[in-house]
């Protein structure tokens, strides 16, 4: 056995971990090794130092879980809920995300070339729908430009309700 | 108070009880603040993040799968909160270290003698203390998890695999080499 094997075999060993029949080839390498013998004993002291210095501790497991209680009462570790004026409430999260989507895509919508001039445009009646789905399963957002009223039409469904804006500038 | 009533007091925990939550703290109690101690070296900062621990135990009680071993679980979290804690604390100088067979002769006889009663070697524990938790800053904080969990602890490969999330092999692989470079930076610093 060469002395890297050995150096494997003898962290095994101290760790319970090596079958019985290696442990005695590592024995007999250890009778013969100076250098890992001496590499054995003193991985061996590691355990001894950590468990001597983690000792005892000095804090009481009832001053710890005062301590606990009182973090838990405040609310420590939490994840962090915005302040209520951010969602007053009408609408869900993701209906307001939803909703900011839309506004972004009837903006383009609104500067886009008429359906007419699109190689596939209908150029009457519901010519430029634009449909968007979110990937928030709650909501589904569909945004159209009526041609003949040139409202520009902002559908948000969502389980929670539905809404809707018209632009008509 | 029995391991045996760990997973009735967990389930009542789970439904909010505080009371059952503080029994499993008061139990826990001494192998986690051993833990966080012995991963980051001093007493204080271990009081502190068994105690943040302990919080983000409260709050992540319902991901406690009830088949898993409570103490794995808390000392996932515990190690973890180790771990940040490092790393945020320092990035870890590099190992310049040869090895130098007389040195690690010389270290092995000074815990030797440091295990007696006799005042005068006594003292000298609390120099290799300190050197030997400078070496330890110098190990990334998997390795002084997967040695802590296994020295201080005694936990299985098994175990310090659940707990580390990580296959018994890597567990088997870093701590033959926390042990190798622990020994190599206490060479340095004697
Ligand atoms: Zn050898």
């Amino acid at each position: 056995m060469n002395c890297s094997k050995a150096k494997k075999w003898m962290s095994l060993a101290m760790d319970n971990e090596l079958d019985p029949s290696r442990r005695s080839d590592l024995g007999s390498h250890l009778a013969d090794c100076p250098a890992c013998r001496a590499q054995n004993q003193a991985w061996s002291q590691f355990g001894e130092v950590l468990r001597d210095g983690a000792g005892e501790s000095d804090m009481t497991a009832e001053a710890m879980w005062q301590a606990v209680q009182r973090d838990i009462r405040v609310g420590a570790g939490r994840v962090e809920t915005a302040p209520a004026w951010v969602w007053p409430g009408l609408f869900p999260r993701t209906v307001i995300v939803t909703a900011c989507l839309a506004l972004i895509c009837a903006g383009v919508l609104w500067f886009a070339p008429p359906a007419g001039d699109m190689e596939n445009g209908a150029g009457s009646g519901m010519a430029g729908v634009e449909s968007v789905e979110t990937d928030l399963s709650e909501a589904t957002l569909i945004v159209y430009k009526d041609e003949a009223t040139g409202a520009v039409v902002v559908w948000v469904s969502g389980d929670n309700g539905s809404a809707s804006l018209n632009d008509h500038s | 108070m029995s391991e045996h009533e760990v997973p009735r007091l967990v389930k009542l925990a789970r439904n909010g009880d505080q009371d059952a939550f503080g029994e499993l703290v008061c139990m826990y109690h001494e192998r986690v603040v051993a833990v966080t101690r012995s991963i980051v070296g001093n007493h204080e900062d271990g009081c502190d993040l068994a105690q943040q621990t302990w919080v983000k135990a409260w709050n992540k009680l319902d991901t406690f799968k009830a088949q898993s071993k409570f103490y794995t679980w808390i000392y996932r979290i515990a190690t973890l909160t180790c771990i940040d804690f490092l790393r945020k604390r320092k990035s870890q100088p590099a190992s310049t270290g040869r090895e130098e067979d007389a040195r690690e002769m010389e270290w092995v006889e000074s815990m030797r003698a440091a295990r007696t009663d006799r005042p005068d070697v006594r003292a000298g524990l609390s120099e290799i203390r300190v050197r030997f938790d400078k070496a330890l800053e110098h190990l990334s904080p998997e390795h002084r998890m997967a040695l802590v969990l296994r020295e201080v602890e005694g936990l299985s490969y098994e175990e310090i695999a659940t707990a580390m999330k990580c296959r018994k092999g890597t567990v088997m692989s870093r701590l033959f080499h926390a042990r190798r470079k622990l020994q190599e930076h206490m060479k340095e610093l004697s």
